[in-house]
């Protein structure tokens, strides 16, 4: 039993080693570096990332179970422009930044939060929507104010990897925080009482309230943040997230982005200062 | 995928406070397991009518349901029946009917693998069932069924890493929860791999260690 034990103690460490070797190693992809929107030119192809479970946002459609949705006809509309075809890939949330990342995909286009840290991992467009924070709650709650919330009777529901964590603990320190898998996980929970409020983007909020009618409400305070949403791409295309922002640029200035505003957000889109224009 | 050992270590902290309460719940569901499914076992192998039947089905279903869908019914569908528990409750509840229904299974059949002669000559000295079994039966059922139960122990110690799913934070929650923040796998979860690796390692030694004490006696 003493042998057996001790050998398979060294060829764990063994494999251990060699994985930090590897890790300290000058990068573990000896490829050639290809500039993507390059590669995407060269092939006619754009292959795209799409979350479809965020009206209005990305979305499929009921009746024909097409992907559809305000950031879709944007993507749509570029990938007319630079005269490629594209492919759609809908995947879970959390496959959308290792997809990017692996190369499964080109680019995302879906309702990805702008934020520094991310900034660590990949490349983010100038903002395609401007949107905010908002709490959902039971329709019975008794939370009115943001800094209702920081107590400690409170308990606060996320989706894990979610940009609002470091939030919550910086704003909210004396709540509690439930971290769920998805968001029909902290749906349930908050319908049962399990949790008191969900932080999440404005569309989320909405949606949810769609899902359960009469059952929710939102925080009647206003957004806790302004959110962005913006394309991502690895950040070493630099060029393409370049060429997103001119396309971006381009159809504020020509009234193609206001139409497709008005068309799925249902109002007039305002320009504002608050977020570089959008 | 990289194991970044400069990362790791900054990290420790954290994953060490997820491994305590790893090993609270593990301790917990271990312990209560092999219980239930020792007493489980044993009543199964006293071959009561209606008992048995109830006890049949439970083991069935419980064996034959992933833990994930039992966790998720007590945690997401008992409040629709106006039964809330609270996460640890559900959770633990669940890896112990799931791993009981086991080591129930794992008992039962060490009993009966016995050679009957033995329960003959036992009825025939006029001892009672139950002290048959109990004082007779098991012990030595005991003798050959422990590296499964050393077995059932890692599972119900693999098993807490779902608790993560029903909001519960232990070692794998963390591994995840820095994952998603820093996107870093392979440091994450082969970080989370070392720990449940060297607890196995640690509940072979003492189980090593047990089985040589008895061999002495």
């Amino acid at each position: 039993m003493k042998k057996g034990f001790i050998s398979v103690m060294l060829v764990i460490l063994l494999v251990l080693s060699v994985l930090v070797g590897c890790g300290q190693g000058v990068g573990s992809a000896k490829e050639e570096r290809v500039d993507t929107l390059q590669r995407i030119v060269e092939d006619g192809k754009m292959v795209v990332g799409v979350r479809a479970r965020f009206p209005p946002i990305g979305q499929v459609n009921s009746t024909t179970g097409e992907i559809e949705g305000f950031v879709i006809d944007l993507i749509k509309l570029y990938a007319e422009k630079l005269d490629v075809k594209m492919e759609m890939k809908n995947v879970e949330w959390a496959a959308l930044i290792p997809g990017l990342l692996n190369k499964d995909f080109d680019i995302l286009a879906c309702h990805m939060t702008r934020t520094v840290p991310r900034t660590a991992s990949i490349a983010l467009s100038d903002p395609f929507i401007l949107t905010g924070t908002v709490a959902v709650l039971n329709a019975n709650s008794r939370l009115s104010k943001w800094d209702d919330l920081n107590s400690s009777n409170v308990k606060i529901g996320i989706t894990e990897g979610n940009v609002y964590i470091d939030i919550i603990e910086q704003r909210f320190p004396k709540a509690e925080m439930l971290t769920f898998a998805g968001k029909s996980e902290w749906t349930e929970a908050l319908k049962a009482g399990r949790i008191d409020c969900i932080l999440d983007g404005e569309f989320a909020g909405l949606d949810m309230m769609d899902i359960y009618p009469g059952s929710f409400k939102i925080l009647p305070d206003g957004y806790l943040d302004i959110e962005t949403y913006g394309f991502a791409t690895r950040y070493e295309d630099l060029a393409f997230i370049n060429s997103m922002n001119i396309f971006l640029q381009e159809i504020k200035a020509s009234g193609e982005f206001g139409r497709i505003y008005e068309k799925w957000i249902g109002k007039e889109w305002v320009p504002t200062l608050e977020a570089n224009a959008i | 995928m990289q194991f970044n050992l400069k990362l790791f270590i900054r990290f420790f902290p954290q994953l060490l406070n997820g491994y305590f309460a790893t090993l609270k719940y593990a301790g917990v569901g271990i312990l209560l397991s092999l219980l239930f499914g020792l007493i489980i076992g044993v009543v199964l192998c006293m071959r009561i009518p209606v008992i048995t039947f109830i006890l049949k089905w439970y083991i069935d279903i419980f064996r034959e349901t992933p833990l994930i869908v039992q966790m998720y019914l007590l945690y997401y569908g008992l409040p629709y029946m106006g039964i809330l528990l609270s996460a640890p409750v559900a959770g633990m509840m669940a890896i112990i009917l799931n791993e009981s229904a086991f080591v129930a299974e794992i008992v039962r059949g060490g009993i009966e693998s016995i050679n009957p002669g033995q329960e003959r000559a036992a009825l025939s000295l006029g001892f009672g069932r139950v002290h048959l079994l109990i004082r007779i039966l098991l012990p030595q059922a005991l003798k050959s069924i422990y590296p499964s139960l050393t077995g059932q122990a890692s599972y119900v110690l693999k098993d807490t890493s779902l608790l993560t799913l029903v909001t519960i934070v232990e070692l794998t929650s963390v591994s995840r929860y820095l994952n998603s923040k820093y996107l870093i796998p392979g440091t994450a979860f082969i970080g989370s791999a070392i720990f449940y690796v060297v607890t196995f390692w640690v509940i072979q030694f003492v189980v090593y260690l047990l089985q040589r004490r008895q061999k002495w006696n």
